[in-house]
């Protein structure tokens, strides 16, 4: 049974993990749970198939993923393991006992689950990776999505001049410049897959949608 | 020796974890006493220097309102009547200092703040963003209800991850007497600062600004110097840079609509 999960859950929870709360991340994750699991439904999600989580941070999606698909059927991957740890918690804390595998991973090891996927999802991912680190994953992608997967994608398109920030005060990233429509289409040209914009509305990103 | 690195000039997370713990946790106290944080010759150099040898009307201008704007200059307040008397002094870093000392401390606590708030440590520093921080010297010497109790960052401002430093530079029965700072923790237990936690001159408290808090019930005589403390609220700046909010400001939509007349 899902034990619903407070914001004071969230942080106590947060900082055993040596995470402060973070008002955005707070505030927007029963948005953020929702909208990824409606969205992966829009474009046909069902119990039966294999869902691959990237960027799966403390597994807002897989609070409400793993109780939705079939036993062992959600992996969940991400570059920073004290999310993957509250993950853990928070899935403990609102009692979830299906079976899922999780994986930290900052090079995009999606072939160590040993698992064709039907589905995958990166929300707020390809937001904050350089050029070519979109395009690693998209390498390792080809290796483990099953003919005619998907992964459905956020990503800000206006963003003009690039920056780089300190993730947690301690993470080196990118907000990059280049993720638009046009590289977009030529990452899908480069990796033999297509580009498409679903029907999908997001509060603050756009939505793409690559097919393999 | 160890090497002098980027990293060991930076608190390590493992550090930082028991800190964080005790502010945020939600079973823990909302508040981090750093014992001795200052030296006594420095704590005493910078309370003589605000509460003795300052001259505001040379250093400062008179405070005429509440607004910030970017590169303003330092600013004082003084209250004074037969229950209240405090005086105020609102410096920012983006001006040269009165007192490098007080300066100096102000910068490095709030670098502590900002690594423990695990934001850069130059956070709020400057006038990049929304919010600037403002090194507030406050010398409190009577007020029954100098800050009355509130919260801060909740609501629709709400924001958990806010933390306030408040640097002592006072000791309850020695500078004052009465309450002071009183502080409510993560239970919702008043905490008295120098009675219920025994504080000295030097010492940061560092605490969590969501929580209940309040300046109540000081007294002092001409011999005492009152309650002096350096506080260090991030104050909106009027004129930030930001899409949507200065578009708020007053005049500011017909202007806009000027201006696209004339593109």
């Amino acid at each position: 049974m899902n034990v619903p999960i407070s914001i004071e859950d969230l942080i106590d929870i947060g900082i055993e993990e040596n995470l402060v709360p973070n008002k955005r991340f707070l505030e927007e994750w029963s948005y953020q749970n929702n909208w990824q699991l409606d969205a992966l439904k829009t474009i046909g999600l069902e119990p039966k198939h294999h869902l691959l989580d990237v960027g799966c941070g403390p597994l807002r999606l897989g609070l409400s993923a793993i109780p939705y698909l079939d036993d062992e059927h959600y992996f969940g991957i991400d570059a920073f393991e004290p999310y993957v740890n509250m993950g853990k918690k928070v899935l403990a804390k609102a009692g979830i006992i299906k079976a899922y595998q999780l994986a930290v991973s900052s090079t995009f090891q999606f072939d160590q689950f040993q698992t064709a996927f039907d589905f995958a999802i990166a929300q707020s991912v390809f937001t904050h990776l350089s050029r070519e680190q979109i395009e690693q994953c998209m390498q390792e992608l080809k290796l483990v999505m099953q003919p005619g997967g998907q992964l459905i994608f956020t990503y800000i398109e206006q963003r003009k001049v690039p920056r780089g920030f300190l993730y947690y005060g301690v993470v080196p990233m990118i907000y990059p410049d280049h993720c638009d429509e046009n590289f977009l289409k030529e990452l899908a040209n480069q990796n033999k897959v297509t580009f498409s914009k679903p029907d999908i509305q997001h509060k603050s990103q756009s939505v793409g949608l690559f097919t393999f | 020796m160890s090497e002098i690195t980027y990293h060991s000039l930076v608190l390590p997370e493992e550090r930082l974890q028991p800190i964080r713990k005790q502010l945020y946790h939600s079973s823990e106290k909302g508040y981090y006493i750093f014992r001795n944080f200052l030296s006594n010759d420095l704590a005493d150099h910078i309370q003589h220097f605000w509460t003795k040898q300052i001259n505001p009307s040379l250093s400062h201008q008179l405070q005429t309102g509440n607004d910030v704007t970017s590169g303003q200059a330092d600013s004082y307040k003084e209250s004074k009547t037969k229950e209240v008397d405090t005086t105020t002094y609102f410096n920012f870093f983006w001006n040269p200092p009165v007192d490098e000392v007080s300066y100096q401390v102000a910068l490095m606590i709030n670098n502590l703040r900002n690594m423990i708030m695990a934001k850069p440590v130059y956070n709020e520093m400057l006038h990049f963003g929304e919010r600037v921080v403002c090194y507030r010297m406050v010398i409190t010497r009577l007020g029954v209800l100098t800050v009355p109790p509130h919260s801060d960052f909740t609501g629709k401002n709400f924001d958990p991850r806010r933390l306030q430093a408040t640097l002592f530079l006072s000791e309850k029965g020695k500078d004052y007497t009465g309450e002071g700072f009183v502080l409510e923790d993560n239970q919702g237990k008043r905490v008295i600062m120098g009675s219920d936690e025994a504080i000295k001159s030097g010492d940061l408290v560092i605490w969590k600004y969501n929580n209940i808090h309040a300046v109540e019930k000081v007294q002092s005589t001409d011999e005492q110097s009152g309650f002096t403390r350096m506080i260090f609220p991030p104050q909106l700046l009027v004129d930030r840079n930001l899409k949507g909010t200065i578009k708020n400001l007053p005049g500011m939509q017909k202007a806009i609509k000027i201006l696209k007349g004339k593109k």
